[in-house]
């Protein structure tokens, strides 16, 4: 009787991920061309990038926050990267006065300027006691508003060919192991490490689990949650650099709705509404299955508003079923 | 008896009477009526219409209607 | 006019892992006051909330008036005539009072005889005709946040009067009322039986027991072991039917020896004009210092200060004669004071961590290999070892500290703390909530730690703890120190002369 309980308990609990795997599949049996090397490499690449945009924001949502600036942060850090990317016999060049910078030299610029995006929503959140849906939903505005700025509307294009290779290129030629699903793995492991190995990943999810209790146990809660928007922005500069590449190109509407997904891969991969839980391992798998999805749906050919409608019914039925894991029981 | 202003908030840390930051969460669920079993039926209905919107969506975008 | 006004027969109810209730039974006469007694987990909450609709029995009967019913949810016990007054409060401070007590059911008007709307008018008037027939002065259309801890217990009560209920369950009451609300509780009481009501009372406390119910039921583990009329009752014979067994000493013997003053508290002022103001006391060395005063008398609020959760105007805290400047909490942790909070859900536990995150959390900077990585290894073992020395109980160490009893969450808060080596243990009320058995053992914690060398400050609403426990006894009212009382002056008349010096 109580095996019963449980088997059911781990479907509920799962059902989002069982029901899209389910899905898959049930894609290849009528098509059996879905499982190509085109769409796994696909997949790769599109999960490689949500998902270093979802590690950062779940930072944020197991310390009951949330960051809705992710996406715009990710749009900017895009069109930093590809107008110092471009190349320099490009006729609609931005700065057709500076030569071509070295890759690493313009990442650490995007990284800066979205860490310190985070460390903005993190002073304002921590210091200020800001809730932060309303605090990043701010910033998700100014960060759009410096973006069009920034790129006066215009979209960005004529990158050079060393650095779009970025997201085709893979591991000794070897097509499984694209450099993009690499630089995931490293961020993967490092942010894994970082929660479950240091103090200050015990401090987020101390402070995610009863914030006062935190404070009485001497733990800086302002200077984790700066740490951890900070951290997010990182990711966020990341992922930006890496979508230029993918994208071979920019403009002002990248990246918009993108913390939605991010939250929803979070969410079907285990980090609570309710805070102090949340694990990497449950991020990744919530982000390829919700990509998998994605790349099913369209090829199925559905319409698009349709798909659309799909993903909005997914991310209701996580949270309902992380809520209910906190419902009292009758 | 008299009403008095029985605790005080120092500007410290939120008062625990009036503060409603910390455990919004759980008194939110407890003032809505929601139990296992009706969140069930919600979330039954939700997959309900999941595979319905797909159903229709690849319909559709293969010019069925 | 039935022998029983309600009756519950057979009453089983399981959770995972646990069998709440195992054959439990009430039987309640009319117009009677009948108290359900046991330690905690003992089933007393669990078979109230099934009687009032909020848990489902497995198994068991409801006879009430003499008919068998079923009881779906708390509205239908409410319609039927069963209110419930909650342990735990769930009030909602912005609103009126008033919105408070008609939560859900308010009074209501046809606007333009069509819509539905909310009769205000009618629910404020109610609501005070209400009070003043229960005694309270409140005003219903005062936020129910500008009230004290204490005043919303009794705007709960009043809550569960005006459902015009038949029977009506109190759980834990008196928990966070004043002596002389608790007065008022029992005339409301008192007004209740002349009016037909029959009233279960849930409570640990022996002497308002034995003075206000006329019979007990006691349970243990879940199963009904009796019931008896409470004047043939003695606090002993209650103690030794709840636990099962003779317990000769409440309190374990003392053999710490307080030694030198090592911590000074000198005109020790809160920002805030009605919070703690010109506190003087000493602490020794292998001492304990109980904290004696009623609710309201600001003593929690002196000791967070202390550890630098609030803020103070002036005054100073020397520490074997060195100056203390404590504005957090990590000040006063790294000069070796440690805090035991009143409130072990709110700001002790992390309910949702492992019992080893628990233990581990404020001692972190310890167990670091190469200063960047934690040392899980060491952790597991310190955890492990405290679980051993305190006799904690919990299926293993990366079990949420949730599921474990409160005298077992309370272990590991005290291990968190004694893994930092503390000189200075601040504890706010250690025991509340607590089972006499687990009791007994936090006790013995208490007693040995001074013994080892350690002093501590015990904060207690219960008199005969602090008098059982406390080498000296400091009390406040309203504030301020009234006095400390030591030897043959620590007796219940005299502690409480200087608890309600300056009450209202």
């Amino acid at each position: 009787m109580k095996e019963k309980k449980s088997v059911g308990n781990f479907l509920l609990n799962n059902a989002m991920i069982i029901f899209m795997i389910g899905a898959a599949i049930v894609v290849g049996i009528l098509r059996p061309t879905f499982f190509s090397m085109y769409n796994f490499k696909n997949l790769i690449s599109n999960t490689a990038v949500r998902f270093i945009i979802a590690v950062g924001v779940s930072g944020c949502l197991i310390t009951k926050g949330t960051d809705l600036s992710a996406g715009r942060t990710v749009g900017l850090a895009a069109c930093i990267a590809a107008t110092f990317m471009q190349a320099s016999d490009y006729s609609a060049k931005v700065y057709p006065n500076i030569g071509e910078l070295p890759m690493l030299v313009v990442l650490l610029g995007v990284i800066i300027v979205s860490v310190l995006i985070g460390l903005l929503n993190g002073l304002v959140i921590s210091l200020l006691n800001v809730p932060p849906f309303i605090a990043t939903l701010g910033m998700q505005t100014i960060v759009y508003g410096a973006c069009l700025v920034f790129t006066g509307a215009q979209p960005i294009g004529g990158l050079r060919k060393d650095y779009t290779s970025i997201s085709n290129g893979s591991i000794f030629g070897i097509q499984l192991l694209p450099y993009l699903g690499l630089i995931a793995l490293v961020v993967g492991v490092i942010m894994w490490f970082v929660y479950n190995k240091t103090p200050h990943g015990k401090y987020m999810y101390a402070i995610g689990g009863n914030e006062n209790s935190a404070e009485v146990s001497g733990i800086n809660t302002v200077k984790t949650k700066l740490v951890i928007y900070m951290t997010a922005g990182l990711m966020y500069g990341v992922a930006g650099f890496l979508l230029g590449a993918k994208s071979g190109g920019a403009s002002v509407n990248m990246g918009m709705g993108y913390e939605l997904e991010a939250i929803a891969g979070c969410t079907i991969g285990g980090v609570s509404t309710n805070g102090g839980v949340g694990r990497i391992s449950g991020i990744l798998i919530g982000v390829l299955v919700f990509e998998l999805l994605k790349i099913a749906m369209q090829f199925m050919g559905v319409e698009t508003s349709y798909t659309y409608i799909v993903q909005g019914i997914v991310i209701i039925i996580a949270v309902a079923l992380d809520i209910r894991k906190y419902v009292a029981k009758r | 008896m008299e009403q008095q202003n029985g605790n005080q908030w120092d500007g410290k840390r939120p008062d625990p009477i009036t503060q409603a930051k910390e455990g919004w969460y759980e008194k939110l669920l407890a003032r809505v009526p929601l139990t296992v079993k009706s969140l069930n039926i919600i979330i039954a209905v939700l997959f309900i219409l999941l595979i319905a919107a797909l159903v229709i969506g690849t319909l559709k975008g293969r010019g069925a209607f | 006019m039935q022998e029983y006004v309600l009756e519950m027969k057979g009453v089983c109810k399981s959770f995972p892992g646990v069998k709440a209730l195992d054959n439990a039974q009430l039987h309640l006469r009319p117009g009677t006051v009948h108290a359900l007694m046991g330690e905690n987990g003992a089933g007393k909450s669990t078979l109230m909330k099934c009687l009032f609709g909020v848990y489902k029995m497995d198994e068991g009967e409801i006879v009430y008036n003499g008919e068998s019913v079923k009881i779906e949810n708390p509205f239908d016990a409410l319609q039927k005539g069963i209110a419930m007054v909650h342990q735990e409060l769930q009030p909602i401070p912005e609103r009126p009072i008033a919105e408070n007590i008609y939560c859900g059911r308010y009074p209501e008007k046809k606007f333009l005889g069509l819509i539905k709307t909310v009769d205000h008018k009618k629910m404020f008037e109610q609501t005070g005709t209400l009070l003043k027939g229960l005694g309270l002065n409140f005003d219903p259309k005062a936020k129910l946040g500008s009230l004290s801890v204490s005043q919303m217990q009794l705007v709960e009560i009043a809550k569960a009067v005006s459902a015009n209920a038949k029977i009506v369950i109190m759980d834990e009451p008196t928990s966070s009322l004043t002596q002389n609300e608790v007065e008022t509780l029992f005339s409301i009481i008192e007004r209740l039986k002349k009016n037909g009501c029959s009233i279960i009372y849930i409570s640990h406390k022996m002497d308002e027991i034995l003075r206000i119910s006329d019979e007990v039921t006691i349970m243990r583990d879940g199963k009904y072991i009796g019931t008896w009329p409470s004047r043939e009752l003695t606090t002993d014979l209650i103690i030794t039917k709840m636990v099962g067994r003779e317990l000769t000493n409440l309190y374990p013997k003392r053999e710490n020896v307080p030694g030198d003053v090592i911590l000074k508290v000198e005109d020790f002022t809160s920002i805030h004009p009605k919070s703690f103001r010109d506190v003087n006391f000493e602490l020794k060395k292998g001492e304990i210092l109980g904290v004696s005063g009623l609710v309201g008398a600001q003593r929690t609020e002196l000791m967070e200060g202390i550890f630098g959760l609030r803020a103070s105007e002036r005054g100073t805290i020397t520490y074997l004669g060195k100056h203390l400047r404590i504005t957090r909490p990590k000040n006063a942790i790294e000069n070796g004071i440690a805090l035991l909070t009143e409130d072990r859900r709110g700001s002790g536990i992390f309910g949702v961590l492992s019992v080893s995150d628990n233990v581990s959390v404020a001692s972190l900077s310890q167990y670091l290999i190469m200063r960047t990585m934690l040392n899980d290894k060491k952790i597991a073992q310190l955890v492990k070892d405290n679980v051993k020395k305190l006799s904690i109980k919990t299926p293993s160490i990366k079990t949420q500290i949730q599921s474990l009893s409160g005298g077992n969450q309370q272990k590991v808060i005290i291990s968190r703390w004694l893994a930092n080596d503390p000189d200075v243990l601040i504890m706010d009320e250690p025991t509340r909530g607590i089972d006499v058995g687990a009791k007994y053992e936090i006790y013995c914690i208490i007693a040995e730690l001074a013994k080892q060398g350690k002093s501590i400050i015990m904060i207690s609403s219960e008199m005969p703890e602090l008098i059982g426990m406390a080498d000296r006894i400091m009390v406040m009212c309203d504030g301020r120190v009234t006095g400390v009382v030591d030897g043959k002056d620590m007796n219940q008349e005299t502690i409480m002369e200087l608890a309600t010096r300056f009450a209202s």
